[in-house]
């Protein structure tokens, strides 16, 4: 494991020798980028519908271009994730402990590889508009990227290694929805890399496995943002986790490494308001191009001090010590 | 990439799941030859395009482009 900062060497121009004949309506637009009334997030680039998206044509592209050793693992998770529902135990055990029982859950999911687990109620914010499930609770799962791999972006080799951890992270939440299923409760695992009906990062902040960072990914504590995301939607009862306060915002604020590292300068120094609510955003427009560009980027992660190894229990002390002074 | 979703059914008959099982792997299949094939010359459209300072239109691609899904 590398346990400094990676800074990328020589990353691309942000130049692009692909573009849209009739470009399409602007992401940040559809975002909600600036609108202040609350309504839910819409779908853009990535899905796993039969409905076009309105940049579905770049994100087809992506997927051409992207190298062999992405494209195998896509395809492998493509099939493992055929089981993500299945038949559920007509003896259903009575739960009577929410708690003993969430906790029982996160062994399970650990003992299948998931290393972090937190545990959130279904809510509209973590449904794209137009979706509903019929579960309420969720389990938001968390793995680590490695670090030696993940030295290599904006280059293939990152984005290989970031697609085989979304397999195995998919592969946990497949595990974990089977054996609740086995209980008797209805449970469905939701693999990434393509959004489907919920939204990870949203789902992972509200059941404490991080927070919201200022590249738009989440932050953990123990990982910082070198990790990929997966869920389990159940009616499982369980007792909730609570959203954890590690310190990011007290960073992020004063922070600019992502801002002055990313390479079109896609992330925006201040919160903006977007969909009624003010938050750090990353300029979809900007973005987008080069994160097909150069297969998936991934610089802002790995560049942000969080992500070093080891480095962010002490450093969630020091601002959190700080903000009590 | 888009992920291919198959319809899933919770308590679904053991010949239902071998149909949709087998439909994705034919999908599967195709997506991967695809990829080898009209993907290939995508890819060297683009490449070609990158080298001479030129553009490739991944509007004028989608249709190409959509047999990887």
């Amino acid at each position: 494991m590398t346990a400094k900062r990676i800074r990328p060497l020589d990353p691309p121009e942000p130049t692009y020798a692909f573009g849209y004949r009739h470009p399409p309506r602007s992401g940040n637009e559809i975002n909600g980028l600036g609108e202040t009334e609350y309504r839910r997030p819409t779908q853009v680039f990535h899905s796993a519908g039969a409905d076009p998206l309105e940049w579905q044509a770049l994100d087809d592209f992506f997927g051409t271009i992207s190298p062999w050793g992405v494209l195998r693992h896509v395809v492998a998770n493509a099939w493992q994730l055929r089981n993500t529902d299945g038949p559920v135990s007509h003896r259903q055990r009575p739960i009577e402990d929410f708690a003993a029982m969430a906790d029982e859950i996160k062994q399970t999911a650990r003992r299948f590889g998931a290393e972090l687990v937190g545990i959130t109620r279904v809510t509209d914010d973590v449904l794209f508009d137009g979706h509903t499930v019929p579960y309420e609770s969720a389990i938001s799962l968390g793995m680590s990227m490695d670090r030696k791999e993940m030295a290599h972006v904006p280059q293939p080799r990152a984005a290989v290694e970031v697609l085989k951890v979304y397999r195995e992270v998919s592969r946990t939440a497949i595990r974990l929805a089977r054996s609740i299923r086995r209980m008797g409760w209805p449970a469905r695992a939701y693999g990434n890399p393509n959004s489907t009906d919920i939204l990870h990062i949203p789902l992972a902040v509200s059941a404490g496995l991080g927070q919201l960072g200022k590249h738009g990914s989440t932050i953990s504590k123990e990982f910082g943002s070198n990790l990929r995301l997966a869920a389990v939607l159940t009616n499982l009862p369980l007792a909730i986790d609570e959203p954890i306060d590690i310190g990011v915002d007290d960073l992020c604020i004063k922070c600019r490494r992502c801002v002055v590292d990313c390479p079109p300068g896609a992330i925006f120094n201040e919160k903006q308001v977007v969909r009624g609510s003010e938050k750090w955003y990353v300029d979809f427009d900007k973005c987008i191009p080069y994160f097909v560009k150069t297969d998936g980027c991934a610089i802002c992660i790995q560049v942000c001090p969080w992500s070093v190894p080891g480095r962010g229990p002490s450093l969630s002390q020091q601002l959190l010590a700080k903000r009590d002074r | 990439m888009r992920t291919v979703e198959t319809p899933t059914s919770p308590n679904r008959s053991w010949w239902v799941k071998i149909r949709v099982d087998a439909a994705l792997l034919v999908r599967l299949v195709r997506m991967t030859i695809s990829y080898a094939t009209a993907g290939r010359r995508i890819r060297t459209l683009y490449r070609r395009a990158e080298t001479a300072g030129e553009y490739v239109w991944v509007d004028d691609l989608t249709e190409p482009a959509q047999r990887l899904k």
